[in-house]
């Protein structure tokens, strides 16, 4: 028999689709999810985790888009997509959902990265930034400059404490961008101001050239060029290596049982350069939008709401070391109790340093990417890498304002 | 018109009771009985009843066998389909490996002039990976699925992973089995499946997932080719396309059978390698062991058997590759539900034509019955005695022939009653004629004149016998209203009045009756031959001039039927022309009792005889102005009174 109703306790359940980027390690996205599904019947969400690859999801959601998909109904978007997508009316604005006063209660620089033209278009998920990962078992502390670095990864190699000194992002791709930023940042450099390319400078020059040196100095694994997140994670995590640039989530990883360096790891802010006088970095981290297309926005909402609430956050961090984008989950106890250093780094947090806010962001990722790379590699040298990127980025910013485009 | 009324209570049947008639309310309120227009109803009812649950049970069986058949086939198409779409998409796979291999910039990789960066050929493999994007649905959803979880390229220099979810280059090299790669570089050039294996590295990517997922994400199975240049026949290294069960489940994840019969495809050793069921994957399909034999059979099949412990119909074809199979499994539940649903919906379908039916079988007997209680209700006024009413009842062609009949009957009826009527009226009048004929005033005077005269003369004897006649001529007459009496009494009637005129007429007069015996006892109407009598005396005896007057009355039977009476007198008798008269007079067809006249009394004996007994008796005259008159009656031997009315 067919039954006909209207009625909202018989309806089916709205159902949609979340793509975060791949599974995090500690399952942390699933087991909220989960529990999302399991405390309400309104709403049942698909998990549909995309890639490990941030150059690979943006593929994804960029396809997607063009082809006004509704498949998807809340996206994870990395923290330097939000003006491209909002540019192309590709995700809702959130000003009806997400009002100033609930913005209050975010850390400001992720508030910043999710508004652009002062609309708002996506809710800080989880921030990250730059860290050092160091090994507290054999180094009594981390060094402050990058020069000590090298010349402790060194010394520590040569005792046979460990395989080599340093792993980081150096794979071409996004990461790479973040790690180099990271370091011109540190030796006094800058990418953007006011929308002008200023990154000629000789602190980006001799930034460059200290990573380059860093891996052409054999501190650094040959593999390392082909390292992303997790390769570095793990070969960090097998004891390999001295000190690991990563992202905050690394820290419940190493600290996990099956680690073989379980408690013998530090936490340090990056060193800084020689022309510098802070180690900064990279902000980074997720945050969550709502499909243009989605036909299930007010569900999506919902979810977004809960993924992004304090009782979530709380388990993000947690789970999975994520750091939360609320001030208030800063000062929970639980969250503190087991990762000790955020009391100890939240100025330091609250330091990072956004990449350049662009809607043709991605274009610029990749002129820096493809030079750096190969810098890095010993195939152009860093001064050339940097002209490179001054012209080439020059030359996009200007079509896009013959275009039309506004940053 | 004739307005006569019925007894008021019903006709009777042989048993005394009263017979229901169909009368406006009766017909509902007698218990154990019930109406025409009921009785039709109930039938066609009670037709439709069996033919309602005739149908069912047989489309209940039907939609059984349907479900059954439906079943097999449906599953066959879908698992041959999924089978179909599997190895497409396992060809494909290989063709993109192909692609990738024959590709000038992977081609070229190793020379020392190849500016080709392991970036680019990581958005080459991306793109050919999202080649094999294909759309899927279920549940009111459309995902994007991709067979390939990922493309690997491997060599000493390079390692070149596109997704990077559940790979690192971190590790790569433990990644695959070592016989593998051997058997790839064999194979110089094609591409080499491998059996399911685990992919150990990849499980400290997603180590806190859980088990089943881990499962399901981490046994994988590769296609690997190893790339050498085309040219120069050098090797370039291991391409590789990895899937996992994952993967393989996205198959057939979304194919529900019935409302929640599943598929799965198990591996040689009838292992669940992909399906819905996330807890199975990798663990033996649970199936009962005669199913377990059954599933060994190569090819298609379908059989009934035990999975998860319960009844279920399974359903399995070979895929081809690695001997493979898919299995589709419905639980025997689940199909009898919908069994069972299809049923009530033909039940429901049946109740609500019976339904409707029952009011249409209502509406229709009503209408069949109608004209008929409408000539019950009509009969019924006809009953009361108004034989003028006449019905015009349509409806159907019977029903107007039975209204036609009906009143035609009516009409005779009505006009048989007038004839009885007119009849019985004459009757009476007749009757009460030849009585006031009898009681003849100057016949009485006459009489009782002579008896006075006798009692005068002291001839008491004479005085006496003549009372006795008179007496006897007066109670015949009577015969206690009775219009028939016997020949016998008809004939003492006639003596007691001989005997009186006797003495009147003295010497002028001598009468002799000669009658067999064998008549006596045959009907006469009373009063016949007095007037016969009293003719011959006043137009016979009387007139006779010479001699002695005799008349003569005989009786005797003409036949086993016929009695024939003669009254016979020697008078002047009568001229043809006047005996032709008298003749006619006899046969005029209309006599009254207002005709009067000459003849009347004797034609009032005529009609009588031929009112009581038929027009083949009466009185037939002969005379002959020498010899005399003579009238012979013609009466039947046997007369039933009961023909006679009161």
């Amino acid at each position: 028999m067919i039954a006909f109703t209207t009625s909202a306790k018989t309806a089916l359940p709205v159902k949609i689709v979340f793509t975060p980027p791949s599974e995090d390690a500690q399952g942390a996205t699933r087991t909220l999810v989960d529990r999302f599904n399991r405390m309400q019947s309104q709403i049942v969400v698909k998990l549909s985790p995309l890639s490990s690859s941030t150059d690979a999801i943006h593929n994804t959601y960029v396809t997607s888009f063009m082809a006004k998909d509704a498949g998807i109904d809340v996206i994870a978007a990395d923290v330097i997509w939000p003006p491209e997508f909002a540019a192309a009316q590709w995700i809702e604005p959130l000003d009806a959902y997400f009002p100033p006063q609930k913005r209050t209660q975010f850390l400001p620089m992720t508030i910043q990265a999710c508004t652009y033209r002062k609309h708002i278009w996506a809710v800080p998920w989880f921030t990250d930034t730059g860290l050092l990962y160091y090994r507290k078992d054999i180094l009594d502390c981390p060094p402050r400059s990058w020069k000590d670095l090298i010349r402790v990864a060194r010394e520590k190699m040569k005792q046979g404490a460990v395989s080599y000194g340093y792993v980081f992002q150096g794979n071409q791709y996004e990461g790479l961008v973040c790690n180099v930023l990271e370091l011109i940042w540190s030796n006094g450099g800058e990418v953007m101001e006011d929308g002008r390319i200023v990154i000629h400078t000789p602190q980006a020059i001799a930034a460059l050239k200290l990573l380059s040196d860093i891996v052409k100095s054999g501190i650094c694994p040959p593999e390392v060029t082909g390292f992303q997140e997790e390769d570095g994670r793990l070969f960090f995590q097998d004891g390999k290596a001295l000190f690991l640039r990563s992202w905050p989530n690394v820290w419940a990883s190493v600290n996990n049982p099956d680690s073989k360096i379980r408690g013998k790891v530090g936490i340090a802010t990056l060193p800084v350069g020689p022309s510098g006088t802070v180690g900064r970095g990279c902000l980074g981290g997720w945050n969550l939008m709502i499909n243009r297309y989605s036909r299930n926005k007010a569900a999506a909402w919902k979810f977004i709401e809960y993924m992004t609430g304090a009782a979530s956050q709380k388990t993000n961090a947690i789970i999975a070391g994520r750091l939360p984008t609320r001030n208030a989950v800063y000062q929970d106890p639980a969250v503190l109790a087991k990762n000790q250093y955020y009391r100890q780094f939240l100025p330091i947090i609250l330091q990072s340093k956004p990449r350049p806010i662009s809607t043709v962001y991605p274009a610029l990722s990749e002129i820096m990417q493809h030079n750096f790379f190969k810098a890095i590699n010993g195939q152009l040298s860093p001064e050339t890498a940097i002209v490179n990127i001054e012209r080439e980025i020059e030359a996009t910013l200007r079509r896009r304002i013959n275009k039309g485009s506004n940053r | 018109m004739i307005n006569l009324s019925f007894p008021k209570h019903g006709p009777q049947d042989p048993t005394g009771q009263d017979v229901q008639r169909c009368t406006g309310l009766g017909r509902f309120i007698n218990p154990g009985k019930f109406s025409f227009r009921s009785q039709l109803a109930l039938a066609l009812i009670m037709i439709a009843v069996l033919a309602v649950l005739v149908m069912s049970i047989v489309a209940y069986i039907q939609a059984i066998d349907v479900l059954k058949h439906n079943f097999i086939t449906d599953t066959n198409s879908i698992l041959e389909r999924t089978r179909d779409e599997l190895l497409t998409k396992l060809n494909n796979v290989e063709n993109t490996l192909k692609l990738i291999s024959t590709d000038q910039r992977l081609q070229n990789i190793n020379r020392p002039e190849s500016e080709i960066s392991n970036h680019e050929l990581t958005k080459f493999f991306m793109d050919c990976i999202n080649l094999n994007n294909y759309q899927a649905n279920y549940e009111n959803q459309h995902f994007v699925k991709n067979l390939i979880d990922e493309l690997i390229f491997l060599n000493d220099q390079r390692v070149i992973i596109s997704r990077r979810e559940h790979f690192t280059v971190y590790g790569i090299k433990n990644y695959l089995p070592h016989s593998l790669m051997g058997q790839a570089q064999a194979a110089q050039g094609q591409a080499v499946w491998s059996g399911i294996f685990f992919n150990r590295p990849g499980s400290r990517l997603n180590s806190n997932l859980p088990e089943a997922t881990l499962r399901e994400e981490l046994n994988q199975l590769a296609l690997v080719k190893y790339v050498t240049n085309e040219k120069f026949k050098t090797g370039i290294g291991y391409l590789i396309a990895s899937i996992n069960l994952a993967r393989l489940s996205d198959l057939v994840e979304g194919i529900t059978l019935g409302q929640t019969g599943r598929v799965y495809i198990v591996d040689q050793e009838q292992r669940v390698i992909a399906g819905r069921d996330k807890d199975l994957i990798f663990k033996p399909l649970l199936l009962d062991s005669a199913s377990r034999r059954f599933l060994k059979n190569p090819g298609a099949g379908s059989f009934e058997g035990i999975f998860k412990g319960k009844a279920s119909f399974i359903h399995s074809i070979a895929i081809g590759v690695n001997h493979w199979k898919l299995v589709g499994i419905i639980a025997s539940h689940d199909f009898e539900v919908q069994a069972r649903s299809v049923r009530n919906r033909i039940l429901l379908g049946g109740l609500i034509i019976l339904f409707l039916f029952g009011f249409g079988a209502t509406f229709l007997a009503g209408r069949v019955t109608q004209p008929i209680l409408n000539i019950c209700d009509f009969l019924q006024k006809v009953e009361t005695g108004d034989l003028t009413l006449r019905t015009a009842e349509t409806g159907s062609i019977e029903i107007e022939k039975l209204s036609t009949q009906l009143n035609r009957m009516i009409g005779r009826i009505a006009a048989l009653l007038n004839e009885i009527y007119q009849e019985q009226l004459f009757k009476r009048k007749v009757a009460l004629k030849a009585l006031h004929a009898q009681i003849n005033p100057h016949f009485l005077y006459n009489t009782l004149d002579s008896i006075s005269w006798m009692i005068e003369s002291d001839r008491r004897e004479v005085a006496t016998g003549l009372i006795k006649s008179l007496a006897t001529f007066f109670r015949i007459g009577l015969s206690g209203g009775r219009e028939i009496i016997s020949i016998q009494d008809e004939v003492k009637h006639a003596e007691s009045y001989l005997k009186i005129q006797k003495v009147r007429y003295q010497d002028k007069l001598d009468y002799l009756f000669d009658i067999d015996e064998s008549v006596l006892q045959a009907p006469i109407v009373k009063i016949t031959l007095q007037p016969l009598i009293e003719n011959a005396i006043y137009h016979g005896i009387k007139l006779k001039t010479d001699g002695r007057g005799i008349i003569c009355i005989t009786g005797a039977q003409v036949d086993d039927h016929t009695v024939r009476l003669t009254v016979v007198n020697n008078g002047p008798g009568m001229d043809e022309r006047k005996l032709a008269e008298l003749r006619a007079a006899l046969q005029e067809a209309d006599i009254t009792p207002e005709t009067s006249g000459k003849g009347y009394s004797l034609q009032n004996i005529n009609s009588r005889i031929k009112l009581y007994f038929g027009k083949e008796y009466g009185l037939h005259y002969s005379s002959n102005p020498k010899t005399g008159t003579r009238v012979e009656i013609l009466l039947p031997l046997f007369y039933d009174e009961k023909q006679d009315h009161p």
